[in-house]
């Protein structure tokens, strides 16, 4: 297999030659031709049965919550195949049993407080706003270098339709648009990848369904235990404008995840400790921890460590953290509420 | 403006009939794109993130997209190449695009992946995967517009008209964009480019990759 294209007829290349000699192109690495028969089964796959169903039917709409997996979820998760979630029935895991666990109080007196916020007027034409403080690890060196503190601002397009910009990000400053999801050529519909209030707000608020929601939705690994990636699924929303039940009922859902915990000792990307909750994901040696005000139950933020020694990092280097300091609804893209 | 005929564009019929039958959902003609283009994309890929399971990721949503998309292709232009690294970009892109995922992204996958998974091809390219690093380091320290056309057009070996067509620019863009990106790695070569010393060589793609981190948000 090798297309390369061979341009007979090339440009003037002093260019493309200068730079190939600034940055030669790394060696070509050939994927084992097992996966390669897996992927192309799975195209195979795809068109059979998009040429079995209705062919008028627009084969997004059917295939998106397992194909389109978001590519923030894509990032979370590095979704293995797009098959497996077909196969799963909702609801598949061992939660029901985990009901009693000690943690229930404080996520339910949590869930009581988030309930109780007022809920803001969100119209189509306005953006979610958040602003906060991360901190990560930078490991393209291959080993773990903790960066510094970055501003971290987020404005989130409320538009209901499928939007091909979600919003624009600012970072120390920078300003980056937020452009669609891989593949969504029509543009990227409110989802886990885009939580819409208004989408937040279709959510189930009955615990146990939301949670069977989350399991069903949340793309599978190999690298990541199931409970602890529903966990980060909730997490992520944590930091979101959305509707008081909505976020009642995630913190009533995440009590029931197996191998939730109180975290004391957790902290924000500031330092600053509250009433922690916790998951470890003991295989992959991997802990996240998010951490509550300890007056008012509200999210202050995240914290994500290793909890063994990696090839590239000890036992407890920071992966991810954040500190919320503010989130709102504003009129317009680089607004920023009093 | 010159005028070039079809033929000098490197516009085969084979490539407008395959054109054809993508367009109309031809089973087959997929089977073989997928044959034909599914390493090059999959190296596009790699290059653009240094990770080899997004690039496995990146490779196969971007045939299912192209299968959702193949309304959109033109009966004619040619090798559909260009249309596949386009969509493989703008996903890499995405994959890069913000800092905080991408890193917690790195940061599970079982590091020793690359060397376990490719044991037989690894030995002897130890120096091919500090290579690859190197060069994402260098990648970071580019605009994005910067790194689509490296990628596309330096090591994939587009040419001009081809990189246009799959960044749905114009071929002056192109051209101004390599020249843009060209200047700029001689310059953070030249900063950073230090004396050989006995133990090792300095490359320029370590050199491009010593300059302090910036923003890579673009």
């Amino acid at each position: 297999m090798n297309g390369r294209p061979n341009s007979a007829f090339p440009e003037p290349s002093d260019e493309r030659d200068a730079i190939a000699r600034l940055l030669p192109a790394p060696a070509d690495w050939d994927l084992p031709r097992e996966q390669h028969l897996h992927h192309k089964d799975i195209l195979m796959r795809h068109i059979d049965r998009d040429q079995a169903t209705t062919p008028a039917r627009p084969a997004r709409r059917l295939l998106r919550p397992v194909f389109l997996a978001p590519v923030t979820a894509l990032a979370l998760a590095g979704i293995v195949t797009a098959g497996i979630a077909l196969n799963e029935p909702a609801g598949t895991s061992s939660s029901t049993t985990a009901d009693m666990q000690p943690v229930s109080a404080l996520l339910h007196q949590i869930s009581d407080a988030a309930g109780k916020r007022d809920a803001p007027t969100v119209r189509d034409d306005q953006f979610s706003y958040m602003m906060a403080k991360v901190r990560e690890a930078d490991l393209s060196s291959g080993k773990a270098v903790v960066g510094p503190l970055h501003d971290y601002e987020l404005w989130l397009s409320q538009n209901p339709e499928p939007v091909r910009t979600q919003g624009v990000i600012r970072t120390d400053g920078e300003t980056t648009r937020l452009n669609a999801e891989l593949g969504d050529t029509a543009g990227t519909p409110a989802g886990f990848s885009r939580p819409t209030y208004e989408w937040l707000g279709s959510l189930p608020t009955d615990p146990d369904k939301l949670l069977d929601h989350l399991y069903a939705k949340t793309p599978q690994t190999d690298d990541r235990e199931r409970d602890q990636a529903v966990f980060e699924q909730i997490g992520d929303l944590l930091d979101r404008v959305m509707p008081p039940r909505t976020a009642a009922a995630l913190y009533r859902a995440a009590a029931k995840i197996p191998g939730v915990t109180e975290a004391p000792q957790a902290e924000d990307a500031l330092g600053r400790q509250g009433l922690g909750i916790a998951r470890s994901d003991k295989k992959n040696g991997v802990v996240t921890e998010w951490v509550f005000n300890k007056e008012d139950y509200a999210y202050l933020g995240h914290r994500t460590r290793l909890t063994k020694d990696a090839s590239y990092a000890k036992a407890g280097t920071l992966l991810d953290s954040s500190a919320l300091l503010k989130t709102a609804i504003v009129d317009k893209t680089g607004d920023v509420p009093e | 403006m010159h005028v070039v005929s079809r033929r000098e564009q490197g516009v085969k019929d084979s490539d407008n009939d395959v054109r054809r039958r993508v367009r109309g959902g031809d089973r087959e003609a997929f089977a073989q794109l997928y044959e034909e283009f599914a390493d090059v994309v999959y190296n596009h890929a790699l290059r653009m993130t240094g990770d080899w399971s997004a690039a496995e990721d990146i490779m196969s949503e971007t045939f299912l997209a192209a299968w959702r998309n193949r309304g959109k292709v033109r009966e004619d232009g040619g090798t559909l190449l260009p249309w596949l690294l386009g969509i493989a970009t703008h996903k890499a892109d995405n994959v890069r695009r913000s800092v905080r995922r991408r890193q917690l992204f790195l940061a599970r996958q079982p590091r020793p992946a690359p060397m376990e998974d490719f044991a037989p091809q690894a030995v002897g390219r130890i120096d091919d995967v500090r290579r690859l690093r190197a060069v994402q380091a260098s990648l970071g320290r580019l605009r994005r517009h910067e790194r689509e056309v490296l990628a596309l057009c330096v090591w994939s070996g587009l040419d001009y008209r081809q990189t246009a067509e799959a960044l749905g620019v114009s071929v002056g863009t192109v051209r101004s964009r390599l020249s843009r990106t060209r200047k700029k790695l001689a310059r953070l070569t030249e900063e950073n480019m230090e004396p050989p010393t006995a133990r090792g060589e300095m490359t320029s793609a370590a050199a491009i990759a010593a300059v302090p981190a910036r923003k890579e948000l673009t």
